[in-house]
């Protein structure tokens, strides 16, 4: 039986031009976003999961990327399919790739 | 999700403990479970989930080993969890609400617009009459049939509405403007009631007979209607004077020092009665009537502290009389006798000043009598039908005596 090569999802051409057998709202909306406010609170859209989480450190998985956001007091106050609202002291955002 | 549907719908706060506790949390929104204020803990985290969900994490839970301790309960769910079994309230509530259902027609309140504490009294005492008060049904007719009521009964009002709003009877009125009355064309006379010396007239119409300065008799014209021009001919009119004249008078009052009158007592009863909407409730076993007891009826609405119920409030006060005898001291009949001569002399000629006054006061046996000469001013005309032949009438000039 032949084995499904298992590949890291991408973003190619065809997807990005409607042309893959996905919708649209996925293809324009569905790429994780990081919007972070000055206030504090750091929203994250299409994360596909918590890696690591304590109250100075969450690591994200986002994909062929990983970001892990460093600071005191972190809480997640809404954790649902699409989006993530992060609240507490931010110190630091790092970016990492690959790595689930 | 706002405070309301939040409550609604409930939620549940509960700690993750042991296994994997960053899958748990994938897993369950992964599975379209919304988790929310993920707070870290020294062994794990402290979560909050509707309560529709929480059960559904249970596999999760297990599948990577965690342990969930529920730590808040939030929401109605669990506020009515309390009642479970306590059928009783929910059937008092349904019955609460077919009450309300079934008593839309019913009177709970009251109000007047527009009214004196008096006419209030009044319309009130007439609207029960009519069969309407607090806890009473109400129906078109009938409120239409009291507005019609109220409106004829009293010439002070213009204009009488009732409107029922929600439970609440608004009694409204407007007052009526009398416009000014007419002067009469009717033919009279100015007429002296009593002797006197005029020191004044004043005028409406008519032709003045006499002058200030000038003694009349009882029954003499002072004002006619009616006056001979220059050609002999008789000129009519409506005439109206007020003449002040002094008087001089004596009048004559015996007031007895002892005598017995039935008075009421200070013992006074209150007998309650109910209205309530399916018929009244007497609150007592029976009344008692002894004798010549003065009876008052005070209505009023139930409204204990405040708050407005449909029923009426009857209270009959009974206040018991009883011959008692009483006694005076001399100086004490004097006023009385004083007193009433003046109250003789208002109710005969209205305002009047007093000028002069000479008492004299002679005890007789067991009653005081005091006879009291008065000089006054006071307006002595009375208006008569015309009459070409009015003759002064000699009259006593003593008013008689009266007891009381």
């Amino acid at each position: 039986m032949r084995r499904a090569k298992k590949r890291g999802e991408r973003y190619s051409f065809r997807q990005a031009m409607g042309l893959a057998a996905q919708p649209v709202r996925a293809v324009l909306y569905g790429r994780p976003t990081l919007h972070a406010e000055c206030g504090g609170a750091v929203e994250i859209e299409n994360c596909r999961g918590i890696l690591q989480y304590d109250a100075q450190r969450l690591r994200l998985d986002m994909g062929q990327w990983t970001v892990t956001i460093e600071g005191d007091g972190l809480v997640v106050e809404n954790y649902q399919k699409a989006m993530m609202t992060v609240r507490g002291q931010v110190f630091s955002v790092h970016f990492g790739y690959g790595g689930v | 999700m706002n405070g309301w549907a939040r409550y609604a719908a409930g939620s549940v706060r509960f700690e993750v403990t042991g296994g994997r506790g960053e899958r748990f949390l994938n897993a369950c929104v992964e599975a379209g479970i919304p988790v929310e204020h993920i707070c870290p803990t020294d062994t794990g985290y402290l979560v909050t989930a509707p309560l529709r969900d929480y059960k559904r994490m249970r596999p999760f839970a297990r599948r990577n080993r965690c342990r969930l301790r529920v730590r808040e309960k939030y929401g109605a769910y669990f506020a009515l969890l309390a009642y479970r079994g306590r059928w009783g309230i929910a059937l008092g509530l349904a019955l609460c609400v077919l009450a309300l259902f079934l008593g839309g027609d019913l009177i709970w309140n009251i109000c007047f617009l527009n009214f004196t504490p008096e006419q209030e009294t009044a319309a009130r005492a007439m609207l029960f009459e009519q069969g309407i008060y607090e806890g009473a049904f109400q129906n078109h007719e009938t409120l239409m049939r009291a507005a019609s009521e109220l409106f004829v009964d009293s010439e002070d009002y213009g204009w009488v509405t009732l409107n029922f709003v929600k439970g609440r009877l608004v009694v409204e009125k407007t007052q009526r403007e009398r416009p000014p009355e007419f002067i009469s064309a009717e033919l009279t006379n100015v007429v002296a009631v009593c002797d006197g010396i005029v020191r004044r007239i004043d005028l409406v119409d008519g032709y003045p007979g006499v002058v200030p300065g000038q003694y009349v008799a009882r029954g003499q014209v002072l004002v006619s209607g009616m006056k001979l021009n220059s050609y002999e001919r008789p000129m009519y009119t409506h005439a109206e004077a007020d003449v002040w004249a002094e008087v001089e008078n004596t009048y004559r009052y015996t007031q007895p020092l002892h005598g017995t009158s039935t008075l009421p007592t200070a013992e006074c009863k209150s007998y309650y009665t109910l209205y309530l909407p399916w018929g009244e409730l007497p609150l007592y076993r029976s009344v008692d009537l002894a004798g010549t007891a003065q009876r008052r009826v005070l209505r009023r609405p139930a409204a204990p502290l405040g708050f407005h119920l449909p029923a009426l409030v009857e209270e009959l006060q009974v206040r018991p009389t009883q011959p008692t005898a009483w006694a005076l001291t001399p100086a004490q009949a004097r006023d009385i006798a004083r007193s009433r001569i003046l109250d003789t002399l208002r109710m005969q000629f209205g305002e009047y000043e007093l000028l002069e006054e000479t008492a004299e006061v002679r005890q007789e046996g067991d009653a005081v009598t005091l006879a009291l000469r008065l000089r006054f001013l006071a307006n002595i005309g009375e208006m008569k039908p015309f009459s070409a032949e009015i003759s002064p009438k000699a009259g006593p000039d003593t008013i008689s005596d009266e007891n009381s």
